[in-house]
């Protein structure tokens, strides 16, 4: 039986963008700048900023539930399952304007030009099409746009403007993992973080310390995608709808793509036509967004003629690493996910054992419910006469090392359709397969001793390890990869689909590799580029 | 979203939501037991901790069913004494709580992560803990004004592995 037609038809866009978070957000402003006729569509909502919890008193209690991160146990209206029947580690993300930069740590590192050409240098996985230095100008401009903290000047990084804000204090917990990493004479810097330190505008305040920047940040001080780029994206004249579920691509006559078909908070089905479609909707949405867009032409779904969209998939594996100091270190004070970080162990070491290598960033994570339910590498605190003196041993005075390898592609860990799954409109939702590789094994094993050694070296008494951390995959790649061959890749070195010219992807499903760095910056930086490139070829590439 | 949740008194007999006058007056008993106080942190049941487990059970019907099964658990458990777990001395209501414990761990440990919700939640426990409550809009302004020393890194500038070319 066919389908019901749409309810509703609107105007054409130049470009229709599905996705307000950190890629699509940043492409919107880009492109609206320019002139042209942008939508953004997502599935979200604003977030009221007087909602956040750290309004409340119970704060620690919205983890559980609304402002959890991971879909799954959230499980409201504009999120969407994930099937993860097959993975050791659980996706996570935030479906809301600005996307999952509202449920993040900020951590803002970039590549090293290593990290372009693991193929060449190491000899695994894949070059990208393009090098450190074409993006470099497209990291700064994205940085100084939206505002970093931060301290230029590392040496085991290529040089880099100064940072637009001060770097962050390092606080009692700094100084005392800071001594340690100068006992072992380890690389150590103070993290970028996307992040303003003095009020910017008058919907921007300056961190104040509050703590749990994962909650979403009341103040507008973190660089989240809803504060920086969107705003004024509408204001260059773009238009956000919320709560607009795509179901999927269409295509015309010729393979291109015509539009996109959504279901609107009312749960009618629109069409919004498009001359242009790009898509920014995370690692494992758009990979699920192309298989569930299948017609005549892609039996296999949009532009997956290599048989490679869901394919490659990566995850950073973690490793969290928790040191118990008998001083306290003011650790439920500051920003929570980045205090600093050592690259000490980077690059690929033939003496581990295993190749490319990992990245130990230090974070502050001591709220007391978290610890007393033993959240990260903890246990659940006894109850009773002894609970007191176990929450006092903890409260204040752990740091935690979290360890990011780099993860590499592999074919058989990818996203594809849930056969069981569907979300509440009843789209099929994507499934996750995903195994640890040897490799990234190893480096976890390393990356642990690191860290262990590390917060010995700090004076911590007790140390607790969770060696493979399932709930940890915020960074979702390799679903479409880059490439110059049609064959083993989805997009190319613009983000633009080889199978059909008028289609972007700017997220990072785009990575080749993963690099043992959170990705935000990258991915912002990538989806800058693209625009750019879109906006120079627009009449081109467009329908 | 409501507005910041201020503390209400601890349950004086009436019902709540979802727990009746009975419920609330076990699980104030049993909060007593598992989360005592010490000197320095108040007894739960000085704070609004069990009228905060009946609010999250009103707002999650999904909780209802293991809590008010741990609840049961203990009732039953305790049923030997007249007076019930109310009549028994802190060592009995600590061994019924140990049983239900063992013999319903997935129900016990629900009602122990509602009580643990509610009582780190409560603003006499997190002023005793010197947190700002609720974190905003205070947070923490000077710590955040504390300059940055460089001259910390100067070891790491003069001896640290230099990015591997490409």
């Amino acid at each position: 039986m066919a389908e019901p037609g749409p309810d509703g038809v609107s105007a054409p866009a130049d470009v229709v963008i599905v996705g307000a978070g950190a890629s699509g957000a940043a492409a919107a402003w880009a492109l609206a700048r320019a002139g042209l006729r942008v939508v953004v569509l997502e599935q979200g909502d604003w977030i009221d900023p007087s909602a956040y919890p750290q309004n409340r008193i119970d704060a620690e209690r919205f983890r559980q539930s609304v402002f959890n991160r991971d879909p799954n146990v959230r499980r409201l209206p504009e999120d969407y399952p994930v099937d993860v029947t097959d993975t050791p580690v659980d996706p996570l993300m935030f479906n809301a304007v600005g996307g999952s930069t509202i449920h993040w740590s900020g951590h803002f590192p970039r590549f090293r030009p290593s990290d372009f050409r693991v193929r060449s240098l190491d000899g695994v996985g894949h070059d990208w099409p393009l090098d450190y230095w074409e993006l470099e100008p497209y990291y700064e401009a994205n940085d100084a746009a939206i505002g970093v903290t931060g301290l230029n000047g590392d040496p085991a990084n290529p040089p880099r403007l100064p940072r637009s804000d001060r770097p962050l204090p390092l606080g009692a917990a700094g100084e005392a993992v800071v001594g340690g990493l100068e006992r072992l004479g380890w690389h150590w810097w103070p993290s970028d973080v996307a992040m303003i330190t003095a009020p910017r505008d008058t919907a921007r305040a300056a961190c104040n310390g509050c703590g749990p920047c994962d909650l979403g940040c009341p103040v507008g001080a973190m660089s989240s995608a809803h504060v920086t780029y969107l705003p004024d994206a509408l204001a260059l004249g773009a238009e956000l709808i919320t709560r607009a579920r795509v179901r999927e691509l269409t295509v015309d006559d010729t393979g291109l793509v015509d539009g996109v078909v959504y279901y609107d908070r009312d749960g009618h089905l629109q069409v919004q036509p498009a001359r242009v479609v790009v898509l920014g909707a995370n690692g494992v949405g758009t990979p699920r967004l192309l298989l569930n867009s299948v017609s005549a032409r892609f039996p296999g779904g949009l532009a997956n003629s290599s048989d490679q969209v869901g394919r490659n998939f990566m995850f950073h594996p973690v490793a969290t690493v928790k040191g118990i100091f008998p001083q306290r270190l003011d650790t439920e004070r500051g920003p929570n996910g980045a205090l600093l970080h050592s690259q000490e162990f980077y690059e690929t070491d033939p003496d581990r054992g295993a190749t490319r290598g990992f990245t130990l960033q230090v974070v502050r994570h001591d709220l007391p419910l978290g610890l007393a339910l033993g959240d990260g590498p903890g246990k659940r605190l006894p109850w009773g006469a002894a609970h007191h003196e176990a929450h006092r041993a903890l409260f204040s005075h752990g740091v935690t090392v979290v360890v990011i390898a780099e993860d590499l592609p592999e074919a058989h860990n990818r996203v594809t359709l849930s056969p069981t799954e569907t979300d509440g409109h009843g789209i099929a939702a994507p499934k996750v397969t995903y195994t640890l590789s040897d490799n990234s094994r190893v480096l976890l094993e390393h990356g642990v001793a690191r860290a262990t050694e590390l917060l010995e070296a700090c004076g911590a008494h007790t140390v607790t390890v969770d060696p493979f951390t399932r709930v940890s995959g915020w960074h979702l790649m390799g679903t479409t990869r880059m490439g110059d061959d049609p064959a083993t890749s989805v997009v190319d070195r613009w983000g633009r689909c080889h199978d059909v010219g008028n289609l972007f992807v700017v997220d990072g499903s785009v990575f080749v590799t993963s690099a043992p760095v959170n990705p935000t910056s990258t991915i912002q930086a990538l989806a800058r580029r693209s625009a750019d490139w879109l906006i120079e070829h627009f009449e081109e590439v467009a329908r | 979203m409501n507005p910041p949740v201020e503390p209400s008194r601890p349950s004086s007999g009436g019902h709540g939501a979802v727990l009746t006058a009975g419920d609330l007056a076990l699980l104030g008993a049993v909060l007593d037991r598992l989360l005592p106080g010490d000197g320095t942190m108040p007894a739960a049941g000085d704070t609004a901790a069990a009228a905060a487990v009946d609010r999250y059970l009103a707002e999650s019907p999904a909780l209802r069913p293991p809590v008010l099964a741990a609840l049961a658990r203990i009732r039953v458990a305790a049923a030997g004494h007249p007076d019930g777990f109310a009549g028994l001395d802190g060592d009995g209501r600590d061994g019924v709580l140990r049983s239900v414990e063992t013999d319903a761990p997935d129900a016990f440990d629900a009602l122990l992560v509602q009580a643990y919700t509610g009582y780190y939640s409560d603003i006499v426990v997190q002023r005793a803990l010197g947190l700002p409550s609720p974190l905003q809009p205070t947070g923490y302004p000077a710590m955040m004004q504390a300059p940055f020393d460089e001259r910390r890194l100067d070891r790491v500038r003069a001896t640290a592995k230099p990015w591997r070319t490409a």
